[in-house]
């Protein structure tokens, strides 16, 4: 299994393309934070780093990016091919999904920490500049990255399973979002009892974003962690019972 | 195509190879009510090259995935040193295999493709680097493997299947996209490595370079065996005998009293197969019928193969 996380962690270093998305969430992530810090929204004097509404930016777009991270892990090598060596390599399936869910929760980690760091390096300079004297402590903020890691590395393992079980690219990046940035917005006024309880939901539960009255962080960790299992397996078992032509 | 000849390869010393390599016993695929592969059965052995013939949509590629577990069999089983292929210990040091010309993320090099896949099976890099030099890709290493020719991609596959030092390989197609370098070199790889005592099955549509690469022959049309032969008995099978004579009724009744079968007659020509020259002479001389030319006609695989699976459809 060593061999097999190791090949996953190289395969992720040595794409471009995922270069391409590092570049793309630091861009996001850096026009964001100077929308919300020039804008109309105010930095607050009176909350600490952690609660600044900039700090949101990060909390919203690193989990999306976690999420296209995971969905490329298996529809990349369907739509290349490369399943077919990685298979042969390793024919044991399980194992490659588990090497391929350790190898994009660390990328997940790794874009959450990116899109913190970049939001501070830029938001904090323009609140000085604005004469907001920007208080933080090391507790508030290890909770918020925390959060914010928890709530990637699941959307990276969402991502895995329903690539996995989709298997087209296209398809599985635009349902997903399709349903994560508009499907759940129109059901929520349809069926808004049903709709809090929604992955999207949960997700903005864990990193403290709107939490809802039901789903406290600990709560929407608890729900979305039950979406990715479900995922996962169900990637799994379509996995060990799919033929390879 | 500036690949090292097999004269180039590390000799090794290793372990005389279990016979057989291949085992596939009644094996079968459906897909829905289609019947790719039915209740086929072959063994591939070590020390020659087993060539995998059969037209275009027989279920060569299907087999050839039942063996490496990429596709599971409704019946029947498929083993490599007795062991179904998942359950192999360390797979790519006994399997190598090329089943897709492109197989590989474009936008990665040619050399990452193979440290990724020799990560997965605990192969050091500098392993790499000597297979990158044995396919004769090392200078184009660096390179995006989406830029390479179907030749180069064909090689890149290749040194894929042969990270692991591989004691059995299974290739599908091989030859497709190579130039006449890459065909002569793949031929003389391919027979280099199973005189090392090592198993090869490779599948071809391409007949003329399977008459010059393989030994042995494993015939299926429609899923089903045809014939499992050396290339040699394949093509004396069809061989025929091409007799001139005036009285070709008489011989040909003489030849048919005698179990000989007579294919053709074409003018003052009969065409006799399965018989050599010495035993018809002797049924002409027998019935006094005059001979007046007698001569084999040289079967290639192309006519053995058309016959087989002509008969067979």
């Amino acid at each position: 299994m060593r061999n097999q996380i190791w090949s996953e962690f190289r395969k992720l270093a040595t794409t471009r393309s995922v270069y391409a998305m590092l570049a793309g969430l630091i861009g996001v992530v850096a026009l964001g934070v100077v929308a919300t810090t020039t804008g109309g929204e105010e930095g607050s004097l009176l909350v600490p780093l952690e609660q600044q509404v900039f700090m949101n930016v990060s909390l919203t777009i690193a989990p999306l990016f976690g999420l296209l991270l995971g969905l490329r892990a298996f529809t990349d090598e369907f739509r290349f091919g490369s399943i077919v060596p990685t298979l042969l390599a390793s024919p044991v399936r399980l194992r490659v999904l588990g090497a391929k869910l350790v190898a994009t929760g660390g990328g997940g980690t790794l874009l959450a920490v990116i899109a913190v760091v970049v939001s501070i390096v830029i938001g904090v300079p323009i609140l000085v500049v604005k004469n907001i004297d920007v208080t933080w402590s090391i507790g508030g903020l290890a909770v918020v990255v925390g959060r914010l890691i928890g709530a990637t590395v699941l959307w990276t393992a969402i991502g895995v399973g329903v690539g996995l079980a989709v298997k087209h690219q296209v398809a599985a990046i635009a349902g997903t979002l399709v349903w994560i940035l508009a499907a759940e917005g129109i059901l929520s006024g349809l069926i808004p009892h049903v709709a809090k309880y929604f992955p999207g939901e949960a997700g903005f539960a864990v990193v403290g974003i709107n939490p809802t009255e039901v789903l406290t962080p600990a709560l929407g960790a608890l729900l979305l962690g039950a979406y990715a299992l479900v995922a996962v397996a169900l990637g799994g078992i379509l996995m060990q019972r799919r033929d390879i032509t | 195509m500036g690949a090292r000849s097999t004269t180039d390869r590390r000799p090794v010393e290793r372990t005389p190879l279990s016979s057989p390599a291949i085992e596939v016993r009644g094996l079968t695929k459906r897909f829905g009510s289609v019947r790719a592969v039915d209740d086929l059965s072959f063994e591939v052995h070590p020390g020659v090259v087993t060539g995998f013939l059969g037209p275009n949509g027989a279920g060569k590629s299907t087999t050839l995935r039942m063996i490496l577990g990429l596709v599971a069999p409704s019946e029947g089983s498929a083993t490599v040193l007795g062991l179904m292929y998942r359950r192999l210990p360390e797979p790519t040091g006994v399997v190598g295999a090329v089943l897709e010309t492109q197989s590989f993320n474009p936008l990665r090099s040619g050399r990452n493709h193979l440290r990724v896949l020799a990560s997965a099976s605990g192969i050091p890099d500098r392993r790499v680097d000597g297979v990158l030099e044995l396919i004769g890709l090392e200078k184009a290493a660096r390179r995006n493997a989406g830029t390479y020719s179907l030749g180069m991609r064909q090689r890149l596959g290749l040194g894929a299947a042969l990270l692991g030092e591989p004691r059995i390989l299974i290739l599908d197609e091989p030859a497709n996209g190579l130039d006449p370098q890459g065909i002569r070199w793949l031929r003389d790889f391919l027979r280099g490595f199973a005189a090392e005592g090592n198993a090869v099955l490779v599948s071809s549509h391409v007949l003329t370079e399977m008459a010059q690469l393989a030994d042995e022959a494993i015939v299926i049309n429609r899923g089903r065996l045809v014939r499992q032969a050396s290339l040699s008995e394949l093509t004396s099978d069809s061989r025929e005998l091409v007799v001139v004579t005036p009285e070709k009724e008489r011989l040909a009744d003489a030849l048919h009293e005698r179990g000989l079968e007579v294919v053709t007659v074409d003018g003052d020509e009969l065409h006799v197969s399965g018989a050599d020259a010495a035993r018809v002479g002797m049924v002409a001389f027998e019935i006094r019928v005059p001979v007046l030319g007698l001569a084999e006609k040289e079967s290639s695989l192309e006519d053995a193969f058309l016959e087989l699976t002509e008969e067979d459809a």
